[in-house]
């Protein structure tokens, strides 16, 4: 996840880059500029503070969804807020919400590039985690626990025939 | 030397173009002028002089209240190297009091921290509460609210016999909407200067407000959830808007990928765009939005919300919140920059016309 958010909070501007799950729940984080002020250091300092902050902003992006759902608009891909005192920008990733924290003054539009560049990167990681998940599937398929002859395949014999019984149905007729 | 002698010739030319006809526009190009040598202080007085012919000249006023924002930079600046060689309350006070002004809360707190840890001086204190006060006055954080109610009791108990952290807690309490503690607050003003007739009425005032009110922590946790001060009249956010938001309103929804503008105050919303059942069911959205958005703008510390977007497969909607109606507009690919500037001019004229009205 380091890979997805490092890059973010190399950005000036950005005070933090933080993968939270729909529910709220942080998953990694990355902090970038530390601020000029105190009313900029003062906020998601620490790890208690840094849960409150991702449940509080994925609870707005909850919030947003319900108040528009009835106008039969879908969930929002992407939402930004500038205050007084810095602005969000939370984009959607299918479960994940990517949010960025900036410092007052940064044009979110020049985070626009960076943020969709992330939100790449995250998709190319989860389908290689997900490829290499299937791949261990597979694996575990075969790992099953031996048959009557440990050491035999069990699909196939050592010589790579397959072990018939008497009564099934050959795959070729009888008559030569 | 040389952008000097040019620039007095042009505000020569400036003063008697003036001269020969006081308008609002031949003031403002004297003061731009006057801005551009680095005149602040004439800047200032040209624009004052501008404005009591011209008292609604919005771009008059913008010049004025940049010229003192940047004699107040110039100023901090200067007091700020003077604290670094010798640092004395009254140059604590005075930064503080100009962050204040500026309205960099923070700035003040810290500033008005260092000045306590310092010397420990109950007018250091007073300043720390003030601080908090405008910080919980700006973003209605139960926290911010407590905090002050601390700080102005540390400030009474360091300063005896001061009235002003005595004003202040009266000011937070009545805010707030805690009638106990400011009835309280009052009667301890009373108690320092007996028989004040506007105090005793508003004793009186505060006596009937108090029997059906809760304590200090209900007050603040409701102002949290509102967003709202008790000062504040959630009538006049009720109020009928003036016709002048309707054009602005059909002139933006007239637009190419427009798909709405909206003005939403209070209760009540005017909708370009969608029609019937849609408007209302859409204008019910956009207000939740905003009001969902100003909510956990506060919980998050961010402060008062200036801009709030939500793009997805419906376009995008941009809504800019005032300090008490909000504009919308929902586009099919994304506001121009032209569509953004109308709709922040949309919502100033809503903001100056209801100033106008109270």
């Amino acid at each position: 996840m380091k890979d997805v958010l490092d890059p973010l909070t190399r950005i000036p501007g950005v005070r933090l880059a933080l993968l939270i799950s729909e529910d709220g729940v942080p998953i990694a984080s990355a902090k970038g500029d530390p601020g000029r002020s105190a009313e900029e250091a003062d906020r998601a300092e620490t790890a208690e503070e840094l849960e409150a902050f991702c449940g509080l902003a994925a609870g707005w992006y909850g919030e947003l969804h319900r108040a528009v759902d009835p106008l039969a608009w879908n969930r929002p891909k992407r939402i930004s807020m500038r205050c007084a005192r810095g602005t969000l920008v939370m984009q959607d990733c299918e479960r994940v919400i990517l949010t960025v924290l900036l410092h007052r003054g940064v044009v979110i539009d020049e985070l626009r590039l960076p943020l969709g560049s992330a939100i790449a990167r995250l998709e190319r990681n989860r389908r290689r985690g997900q490829t290499e998940q299937r791949g261990r599937e597979t694996e575990h398929t075969n790992d099953g626990p031996p048959g009557l002859f440990p050491g035999v395949s069990r699909n196939h014999t050592e010589s790579g025939t397959d072990v018939r019984t008497q009564n099934e149905v050959p795959e070729t007729s009888g008559e030569r | 030397m040389l952008k000097r002698i040019l620039s007095s010739g042009k505000a020569r030319a400036a003063i008697k173009r003036l001269s020969e006809e006081p308008s609002a526009r031949n003031y403002l190009a004297l003061g731009q002028l006057h801005a551009t040598a680095g005149k602040l202080g004439e800047v200032e007085r040209v624009c004052l002089e501008g404005l009591e012919a011209y008292p609604d000249n919005a771009e008059l006023k913008r010049l004025l209240a940049r010229a003192r924002q940047l004699r107040r930079e110039d100023r901090t600046r200067e007091l700020q190297a003077q604290l670094k060689v010798s640092p004395r309350p009254a140059l604590w006070k005075e930064l503080c009091e100009i962050h204040l002004e500026s309205g960099r809360v923070a700035r003040a707190e810290e500033v008005a921290d260092e000045w306590f840890f310092a010397t420990e001086d109950g007018e250091a204190m007073l300043m720390r509460a003030m601080a908090r006060c405008d910080r919980f006055f700006a973003d209605r954080r139960r926290d911010d609210g407590r905090r002050a109610h601390e700080l102005i009791h540390e400030a009474i108990e360091l300063l005896p016999g001061d009235k002003r952290p005595l004003r202040l807690l009266l000011d937070l309490t009545s805010r707030a909407g805690a009638w106990q503690n400011a009835r309280s607050a009052i009667a301890r003003l009373l108690e320092l200067s007996p028989g004040d007739p506007a105090l005793e009425a508003r004793f009186r005032t505060v006596m009937a407000l108090a029997e059906r009110c809760g304590d200090f922590d209900q007050a603040l946790r409701a102002v949290e959830r509102s967003g709202r001060l008790a000062d504040e009249d959630p009538e006049a956010e009720r109020r009928a808007t003036s016709g002048s938001v309707r054009p602005m309103l059909q002139e933006l929804a007239a637009q190419d990928g427009v798909r709405g503008a909206f003005y939403v105050r209070g209760g009540t919303a005017l909708v370009q765009g969608p029609r019937g059942a849609t408007a209302e069911r859409t204008a019910r959205g956009v207000r939740e939005v905003i009001q969902a958005s100003r909510t956990a703008a506060r919980r998050l510390g961010l402060g008062q919300p200036e801009e709030i977007r939500a793009e997805g497969d419906f376009g995008s909607l941009l809504a800019r919140p005032g300090s008490t109606g909000a504009s919308a507009l929902w586009t099919q690919d994304g506001p121009t920059n032209k569509q953004t500037a109308k709709l922040d001019e949309l919502t100033a004229t809503a903001q100056s016309n209801l100033e106008e009205q109270s």
